[in-house]
């Protein structure tokens, strides 16, 4: 490791590190701790090994835009925007969806431009090449396209077995200095549906009201990371990504209102973008919850106390709850709020009972404490 | 009873190459060495001898021979040199050592059988018909120097023949690539297993670092680490009759190099003892239903701990240089946390805490009775603790204050975050972490019992394979979830069941040849099927505020 391979990963604004790299030597010292930081290669643009043609392809662009927040502070987020996204002026938050059907080869193409990134599939697993770890594969700072085939359980290319156990509801991000680049907004939903298309959640599984179905990507963010450089804290020094203190809450970059400096919990999120409807006596709404944070959440729908909801978990992870060997996992009703962890998903049927608007809510708690941080809410109304 | 000095020596003679190696090598340097003597004493010097008198000296030589080698060995490893000026000087220390102790042997037997005889030849004018100790020792030397035409050249071969199949880095060399498995707990005997001696290290330090590797049966194999390497493997024992452990204190340094005070726990049994260790966490103990577990717990500092483990055992206080003895009968299956419950969770998150794993009483490979054997028989298991370190707190504890658990809990700011004590690049890598590191071949599942001794709440996220998520302490889950995320509150253990399948949305397995051969050229290694699993509250990829990822870290391999 010499000194040069340091400055592949400069945190100034603009560096070149078009076809930079680093090896890893024949002496492993790995209680260095720039250990995994120099035996990460960045490489500009590498090939994908294997390539097929693809079903469903997408090209991500790397953006770094402002976005203003409710109590008027204007905030920097960084995302991966798509071709039909392009043309935005505020930042796309989460990043651009991406949905694809079981069965799919899919190839997601990321255009770093200059610094670098990745692009890691989370949920699906795919090989070491593919995975968007750096520390295991490499960063990107010209593109590279991940290739994966969508749907569980999958051998080899060729087998013809179905593919009908990885319906469900995925969170994709930037592996690289993940701390920083995840909370910056680097993150998006990628759905993938049963061979039955969109409106069944899984292969054999219950059906819903497409027009009403929504991801609901939770996310918080801290103002006081956002003056810290794409490698803050990479090459030493204390950048402070050790501690989260959230102050802004959202649901799919919909913030909640917030008065004297805090979220207003009295207040809902009303954008359509999360908000939703349902017919009594109709098809179900599938709320695609995403934990877009650092937090532990509390999820609540208010109106099962009301008895206007009958809420019903059905897959988590993108894994169904089909019922079948070796873990015979069965949808459950909620009853009570549901915990869930960084990163976690959970996907619930939503059924109206009664006509008329009923809350949803989660509460973040901070990760030490257990303090209550801040709240989301928004509404779920039956027609 | 197992003493220090067999470990030494099986350390010796592991980090020489192992006993083959020693015993060729030394029987080749032992006669050539007696060869060559006869050899030169009656041909070039004209002197006369019996062959079979110097046969009588083979098996004297050969065991100097031996030692000579087990001497060099360890203080070629302290050079910083490349892999051929390695071999070059083990040659020379071997040479060395083999020689002076040749000098002995001829001074010996000169002052007790014969003085040394003049003779004509060119270059012998070492040789005096005075008797004495002086004319003894130019005898001997004069001799071993001739000696070295011979020996050099066999060190040096013997060194290209053995020294880089077996003395290479840790991973390659001494964790057999096929690794045997103990019946009862799926362990690999020999690599995941391993424990390093702190004070055998200590007391080899002219050595280098040893380390002596325990198989959960009791078997004890031996391994060696790279010299050079900053930090000593120090890893988990899993201890299951006999077990005594000491509550200790002492520093431990952080992956930043910060030092930071820690209790953590010394321990005994079966004979296999570091009574003044500092493990964080302590030895993984294992036991089965039905059995009865005897712990001896000393508290060796000077302020009150205890040993708890949550429904099952409770010391009470155990006062300064108190030694508890406890006795209870194994509770039902399952992975447990031991701490020191006193201003919890302060002492625990402050480095004392282990795990305690009961298995079925049946010696199915399963975590619970009750699951059906069909699908949840693993062919491994592993514990996984995870805590965190705020540095302010640990030199209260240094400096004898009283730390609250409320201002704890509310000023806790956490700068390390550990697996199995150790932080990021230490502890994905096998070489360096061969207690959490899973590497196994396809459809080989692996059970991980995982702890969260700290004062967080973690999100352990896998890469590669989603994992199974069976119980959460000790209780059976309801509904068995199949997630790449698992929730793990402060204090909780959960078994989760990692099945080693194909990646499933890999569009070729195995990978690709291109992609394959691509990794492996970047990163000087095979890194195809190598996964990650991490926290996803991302703060705890950090170290000292920055450093990602060498936070609560490691890899696994599908081989």
């Amino acid at each position: 490791m010499t000194d040069t391979d340091h400055s592949n990963f400069d945190d100034g604004h603009g560096a070149d590190l078009e076809g930079a790299g680093s090896k890893a030597g024949d002496h492993h010292d790995f209680s260095d701790p720039l250990f995994f930081f120099d035996s990460t290669p960045v490489l500009g643009s590498v090939d994908t090994p294997g390539r097929v043609k693809p079903d469903k392809r997408f090209e991500m662009k790397v953006y770094g835009r402002k976005k203003r927040m409710p109590d008027g502070e204007d905030i920097e987020f960084w995302g991966f925007e798509d071709r039909e996204n392009r043309a935005n002026k505020e930042p796309i938050l989460p990043s651009s969806p991406m949905r694809v059907t079981e069965g799919d080869i899919v190839h997601v193409e990321i255009k770093p431009a200059k610094r670098q990134h990745t692009l890691h599939l989370h949920g699906i697993e795919s090989d070491t090449h593919n995975d968007g770890v750096g520390h295991t594969s490499f960063e990107v700072t010209g593109s590279y396209t991940y290739q994966f085939s969508a749907g569980a359980p999958f051998r080899a290319l060729g087998d013809e077995r179905p593919k009908t156990r990885g319906a469900g509801t995925y969170l994709y991000h930037c592996h690289v200095n993940t701390t920083l680049h995840f909370q910056m907004g680097m993150y998006g939903s990628l759905i993938v549906d049963p061979i039955e298309g969109p409106g069944t959640a899984f292969h054999n599984g219950p059906t819903y009201d497409i027009a009403a179905e929504r991801v609901w990507a939770v996310g918080e963010v801290d103002p006081t990371w956002r003056d810290l450089g794409h490698a803050a804290g990479m090459k030493g020094g204390d950048a402070g990504l050790n501690q989260f203190n959230p102050v802004y809450f959202h649901i799919n970059g919909q913030f909640q209102p917030m008065r004297r400096g805090k979220t207003n919990p009295r207040r809902v999120i009303s954008n359509k973008s999360v908000a939703t409807e349902g017919k009594v006596g109709g098809e179900p709404i599938l709320i695609r919850y995403a934990h877009a944070s650092y937090t532990r959440h509390s999820i609540w729908f208010e109106g099962i106390d009301s008895g206007k909801l009958r809420v019903e978990v059905i897959a988590s992870d993108g894994r169904p709850f089909d019922g079948l060997a070796p873990n015979f996992a069965q949808p459950f009703e909620l009853t009570e709020p549901l915990e869930a962890a960084a990163a976690e998903r959970y996907d619930f049927l939503v059924t109206p009972l009664k006509k008329g608007s009923s809350k949803a809510t989660i509460v973040s708690y901070d990760w030490i404490t257990g303090k209550e941080l801040g709240v989301v809410k928004t509404t779920i109304r039956g027609l | 009873m197992r003493r220090n000095h067999d470990l030494l020596l099986e350390a010796a003679i592991d980090r020489a190459g192992g006993l083959a190696p020693v015993v060729v090598t030394s029987g080749a340097l032992a006669a050539a060495l007696l060869v060559w003597e006869r050899w030169f004493h009656t041909s070039v010097l004209g002197l006369d001898g019996s062959w079979l008198g110097s046969l009588a000296y083979l098996p004297l030589l050969w065991l100097l021979s031996a030692g000579s080698i087990l001497l060099a060995r360890p203080i070629t490893d302290r050079l910083d040199v490349g892999r051929r000026a390695r071999l070059v000087w083990d040659a020379i220390a071997i040479c060395s050592i083999l020689g002076v102790a040749f000098v002995v042997v001829v001074v010996v037997h000169d002052l007790l059988f014969a003085p040394p005889q003049p003779t004509s030849a060119p270059g012998a004018s070492y040789l005096t018909d005075e008797q004495g100790l002086w004319p003894a020792v130019r005898h001997g030397f004069g001799d071993s120097l001739v000696a070295q035409i011979v020996l050099l050249p066999i060190a040096l071969l013997a060194g290209i023949g053995f020294r880089d199949r077996t003395n290479a880095p840790l991973s390659e060399a001494s964790l057999p690539t096929k690794p045997t498995r103990d019946p009862l707990t799926g362990r690999h005997t020999g690599s995941t297993a391993a424990l390093l001696s702190r004070r055998e290290a200590l007391q080899f330090g002219a050595a280098g670092t040893i380390a002596a590797a325990i198989g959960s049966g009791g078997l004890v194999t031996l391994t060696t680490e790279k010299a050079h390497a900053a930090a000593p493997v120090d890893v988990t024992p899993w201890l299951s009759r006999g077990v005594s452990l000491f509550i200790n204190e002492g520093t431990k340094k952080m992956i930043d190099g910060t030092p930071v005070y820690m209790w953590g726990w010394g321990f005994e049994s079966e004979g296999v003892m570091e009574r003044d260790g500092l493990h964080t966490p302590g030895p993984v103990i294992w036991t089965h239903e039905g059995e009865t577990v005897e712990l001896r717990v000393t508290n060796t500092l000077n302020e009150n701990h205890s040993f708890v483990i949550n429904g099952v055992v409770d010391s009470g206080i155990i006062s300064p240089g108190e030694t508890v003895e406890l006795q209870f009968p194994a509770p039902s299956a399952g992975t447990y946390l031991y701490q020191d419950a006193l201003n919890l969770p302060v002492n625990r998150v402050l480095g004392l805490h282990g795990a305690l794993l009961v298995m079925p009483a049946d010696r199915t490979m399963r975590s619970h009775p009750a699951l059906d054997l069909q699908y949840w028989e693993f062919t491994s298991q592993w514990v996984w603790i995870f805590n965190e370190i705020d540095p302010a707190f640990n030199a209260m504890a240094q400096a004898d204050r009283t730390i609250k658990p409320s201002r704890f809990t509310r000023d806790f700011v956490p700068r390390y975050f550990t697996i199995n004590g150790r932080m990021g690049s230490l502890a994905a890598h096998v070489e360096t972490a061969p207690d959490t590191v899973i590497e196994d071949s396809l459809d080989n599942p692996a059970l991980i019992r995982m702890v969260n001794a700290g004062i967080a709440t973690h999100s352990p996220h896998m890469h590669g394979n989603h994992v199974y998520v069976l119980s959460t302490d000790q209780q059976l889950e309801h509904q068995i979830m199949w997630k790449d995320q698992v929730m793990m509150k402060p204090g909780v253990t959960r078994d989760i069941f990692l099945p080693f399948n194909i990646p499933p949305n890999a569009v070729y397995w195995p990978p690709h040849p291109d992609g394959a051969a691509f990794l492996k050229e970047l990163h000087g290694t095979d890194m195809e099927g190598k996964f990650p699993m991490h926290c996803h509250v991302e703060q705890s990829q950090t170290a000292g505020g920055g450093l990602y990822p060498q936070g609560l870290v490691t890899d696994w391999k599908i081989k």
